[in-house]
């Protein structure tokens, strides 16, 4: 019991701290990167909980998104603030903070916070047998619609990008001049001899 | 010993925390973005705790549905995000 206590109590403390560094740091890469550790304690709270099909697919989905905005958020950034050392701070720090949070994580797995008093219930309803059962046959629409939805923003986010360069190009297109249209040729004079420039 | 109090107030503290990264991220989609995540995180708590003590599955199943949806809101984010860049050379610090 005191064992599962302090699993949890470390986990909040821990979650709290990566949330307050994400939310609150000035570059927003590292705020991206703080995330990471942060994400690993969630789903380190949801294994204690006895949800590891969440857990994983948290850690799956959100890991991902986040490295696909950390690339962009890079590919964006216009003053190149890192250089070589900033980047392998960064990165041991990372490193450390992820091997510190799955080493904890298997520690959460092995001594759940499910078997306190007020929360133990029967852990059989939340296997994934039975969470793939409920989504496939009992809330079949839903899982349908938030298809749909996702089907939507990816295409939405397609067009939006596409539907921009679509008008620049089409700016570049009205701006290029046509000899025979906008330009007419002129003869000049020639220019007198011994004239300066 | 650990009560459904315990995790409502954690998510709280982390919601609110993600709430006012929101409020301050002056139009910084990057930043909006973490602010949501870290929002999330609370909302996830939420529903697992109250699936546990209820002992109802519906809040997994709910809270994957919310996994679903996240990765669309992303995809959109990232997208604007880009469009940001191409107009103002900034990712909506400046432009909002």
């Amino acid at each position: 019991m005191i064992l599962s206590d302090t699993i949890f109590y470390f986990f909040a403390v821990l979650l709290i701290f990566f949330a307050i560094l994400a939310v609150s740091s000035k570059n927003k890469i590292s705020g991206l990167l703080f995330l990471v550790p942060f994400i690993c304690t969630l789903s380190g709270i949801l294994i204690a909980l006895g949800f590891e099909f969440v857990a994983l697919s948290l850690g799956l989905i959100d890991l991902s998104s986040i490295c696909v905005v950390t690339v962009f958020a890079i590919m964006i950034e216009e003053n190149n603030s890192y250089d070589s050392k900033n980047i392998k701070n960064l990165f041991a720090f990372f490193m450390f903070s992820l091997f510190l949070v799955f080493l904890i994580n298997v520690v959460a797995a092995f001594f759940g916070v499910s078997n306190v008093k007020e929360i133990a219930v029967n852990n059989d309803i939340f296997s994934f047998k039975e969470l793939g059962r409920h989504l496939f046959y009992s809330r079949y629409f839903l899982f349908q619609i938030s298809g749909v939805i996702l089907f939507c923003g990816a295409s939405g986010a397609i067009m939006l990008v596409y539907g921009i360069e679509g008008k620049e190009q089409e700016k570049i297109k009205k701006s290029k001049i046509h000899k025979d249209e906008d330009l007419e040729l002129v003869k000049l004079a020639p220019e007198k001899e011994g004239a300066k420039i | 010993m650990i009560t459904i109090y315990h995790f409502l107030l954690l998510a709280f503290v982390v919601f609110v925390i993600g709430f006012y990264g929101a409020v301050t991220s002056k139009g910084s989609i990057a930043r909006i973005i973490i602010a949501f995540f870290v929002m999330q995180a609370g909302i996830a708590i939420n529903f697992m705790a109250f699936a546990k003590y209820h002992g109802d599955i519906m809040g997994e199943v709910f809270y994957m549905l919310i996994l679903a949806v996240g990765a669309a809101k992303i995809a959109v984010s990232l997208a604007i995000m880009l469009v940001c860049f191409r107009k103002h050379r900034t990712d909506g610090e400046e432009a909002v």
